[in-house]
């Protein structure tokens, strides 16, 4: 798999803090792709993204389309089928953006490991911005290293 | 005394009169056998429900449920690859035989769809889990659904909602053809969520293989372990205490609470009643975090062991269920009002009627593709495996109130569950403090079948264990049915209502594609 260098470049974080400061306001995009697995962590995160969990001064905000977001945010154990649906969300990404792997499956295949199936997890394949250990992560976790993200 | 031989007349007979591979659980049946029970499953009144069908290297095994619970599964040797199909008569059992075919090249002989499912021309080679693997050579994916054509002359069009769109169901494919607004046609494609679990599991020793089956699919992670467990409990001779069904009960139960407040979540979300999402979520934080104080998991994964294992309910444990279950759905031995009655009359007071009649799943429909659990409830099927499960206290289970098989119903009858289950609970606390049992060394050989009623429908597990390691597997979900079920109920339906039709079925791509 040729998956995209991820890159949180020294430029993209000089221009967000840059953006960050001239407007508070300025928020940063989340598009979530859930890549197979149990669904967990994808369970954990709608949990977040709900009405129990806020967000609010964050900087986070969730949007439909990778097209809007600033960072792409990979759910799941990453099988060999999502493999090119993620390459084309990452693709669709305007510059500059943030890969960031949501649970042990997306960081290393977690108890999926590397198959026939499966790729395991992003961990060897891409440089990723964050991750976000755990099976699955809890969603104050989620939110916590999402938020020192944008910071 | 009569000399003839007595010619079994009934499916299950069929399958009994072949030779034992598992005491009272499979059996095998040679292809002439085979051929007669496949010719038998057809017919309205079904005395056996189809469960599932999976091929490995030599045998076909096909899984089935009585009218009582009891499961059977037959198996039959592949001839030359090939096996004889139960889709003509079995329409859910058509998407069983394209996996296999796409796993294992077992062809399912007479089949009326034979196109991939599962294989996406992205893994490494074709027919992976067969018994001779041929590597890919870079062929691209062709998709091929069904013709269009009837959509398109009535000047319809084709709606596509893919693993990328904001909201799909997950890894799933759904394609519409719709004319006037109405559905037309409506299909299914998976094979992106595909984890090769029943692979992966071959060779795993029993912890290994119980940390995999808890993560099969949403919302039933808890169920699929439990019905491991209880497989290699059967296969293993193994005996748990009181204290122990009790646990496992209730973890159920939270469970089933847990899954039913998401997928509630979700559809309210979808339809845009954010106030009643919001108290759905919030009642389900407090489950969550009671479910990480009493068993350490907020999703309870890793919580249920063979033989057991947990150390018994705490007094502070306790305390805290009684209080989210108390407070959070205001149910009591005596009463039941609070949570559950407030989102009964927010949902009401919302809606109105105005979700009665849609997405019907008649009772016809439920009983053909085998859809049990809240959906199969709510279109008047009763069957409940619970009340054929140890540990459980029969008169707390709730009686279906809602056969109309529409979103409504599936929505009152997840409420009504949700009571039920919180009772449930309630019940089993003074059982629940003796559990003292210790997790069970396995090493030994055998086979068996377990089963769970998960949250959205009868878990199954089929396990063969070879000194003390997993040899063979093969995991039933429910949301296989449903998923075939969701094509027929569809159609006739408004496009703009076919989110919520999906979500009020609560499918799960990684229990469909595991």
């Amino acid at each position: 798999m040729v998956l995209m260098r991820a890159v949180l470049d020294a430029a993209f974080a000089a221009r967000r803090k840059a953006a960050v400061s001239r407007c508070p306001a300025r928020a940063m995009g989340v598009f979530a792709v859930a890549t197979g697995g149990c669904e967990g962590c994808a369970v954990e995160l709608a949990a977040l993204r709900g009405g129990a969990w806020g967000l609010e001064g964050t900087g986070v905000v969730w949007v439909d389309a990778p097209q809007d977001a600033d960072i792409l945010l990979v759910v799941g154990v990453l099988t060999r089928t999502m493999a090119p649906v993620l390459e084309r969300a990452w693709h669709a990404m305007a510059g500059p953006k943030a890969l960031v792997a949501l649970g042990d499956c997306a960081i290393d295949g977690g108890p999926f490991g590397e198959t026939y199936a499966t790729l395991g997890g992003l961990e060897g394949r891409a440089v990723t911005d964050a991750r976000i250990p755990g099976c699955p992560p809890e969603p104050e976790a989620i939110r916590d290293i999402l938020a020192r993200l944008v910071t | 005394m009569s000399g003839a031989l007595r010619v079994p007349d009934t499916p299950a007979a069929m399958i009994r009169a072949g030779d034992s591979a598992c005491a009272g659980l499979r059996y095998r049946l040679d292809e002439r056998a085979w051929a007669r029970l496949v010719g038998s499953l057809g017919g309205g009144e079904r005395p056996l429900t189809f469960l599932g069908l999976w091929c490995d290297t030599a045998d076909a095994h096909a899984q089935f449920m009585e009218p009582d619970g009891t499961i059977l599964m037959a198996s039959t040797a592949l001839e030359s690859g090939r096996f004889l199909a139960l889709s003509p008569h079995v329409p859910v059992a058509g998407v069983y035989e394209r996996s296999a075919r796409d796993l294992s090249g077992a062809e399912a002989m007479e089949a009326q769809d034979v196109r991939p499912w599962l294989d996406h021309a992205a893994w490494p080679a074709i027919w992976p889990c067969g018994p001779r693997p041929v590597p890919r050579t870079g062929a691209a994916e062709v998709q091929e659904f069904r013709s269009d054509a009837a959509a398109l002359r009535r000047g319809g069009s084709i709606a596509m909602c893919g693993p990328l769109a904001a909201d799909s169901p997950g890894p799933l494919l759904l394609r519409l053809g719709v004319v006037d607004g109405l559905v037309a046609q409506a299909e299914w494609r998976g094979g992106y969520a595909h984890a090769g679990v029943m692979k992966r599991v071959r060779g795993c020793t029993v912890p290994q293989a119980v940390r995999l089956m808890g993560r099969v699919g949403r919302g039933s992670w808890a169920a699929h372990q439990t019905a491991f467990c209880r497989a290699v409990e059967q296969a293993a001779g193994l005996d748990i205490g009181r204290g122990e069904l009790a646990v496992r009960a209730a973890i159920a139960e939270l469970e089933r609470i847990g899954t039913h407040l998401f997928d509630l979540a979700v559809l309210m979300q979808g339809l845009g009643a954010d106030l009643l999402a919001t108290a759905l979520e919030r009642a389900r934080e407090n489950v969550c975090a009671a479910n990480r104080m009493c068993f350490g998991h907020r999703l309870l994964m890793d919580c249920v062991m063979p033989g057991g294992g947990h150390g018994g309910l705490s007094a502070d444990g306790a305390h805290a269920l009684t209080g989210v279950l108390e407070s959070m759905f205001g149910v009591t031995a005596g009463r039941d009002q609070g949570g559950v009655t407030q989102w009964r009359a927010l949902y009401r007071q919302q809606f109105g009627q105005s979700l009665v009649g849609v997405g019907i799943l008649s009772r016809a429909q439920a009983a053909r593709h085998g859809i049990g659990g809240p959906a199969g409830r709510a279109s008047g099927l009763s069957f409940d495996y619970r009340r054929q499960t140890p540990g459980y206290r029969p008169e707390a289970l709730p009686a279906p109130m809602h056969d109309g098989g529409d979103i409504d119903a599936r929505i009152m009858t997840r409420l009504d569950e949700i009571a039920g289950s919180a009772r449930q609970i309630l019940a089993l606390l003074p059982d629940m403090a003796s559990t003292v049992s210790a997790p069970a060394a396995l090493h030994g050989s055998g086979e068996g079948i377990g089963c769970a009623e998960g949250p959205r429908g009868v878990t199954t597990c089929w396990v063969r264990l070879d000194e003390g390691r997993v040899e063979s597997a093969c995991v039933r979900d429910p949301d296989m049915a449903a998923l075939v079920g969701l094509e027929t109920v569809l159609i006739g339906g408004p496009q703009n209502l076919a989110q919520a039709i999906c979500q009020s079925f609560g499918v799960s791509a990684g229990s469909v594609d595991q």
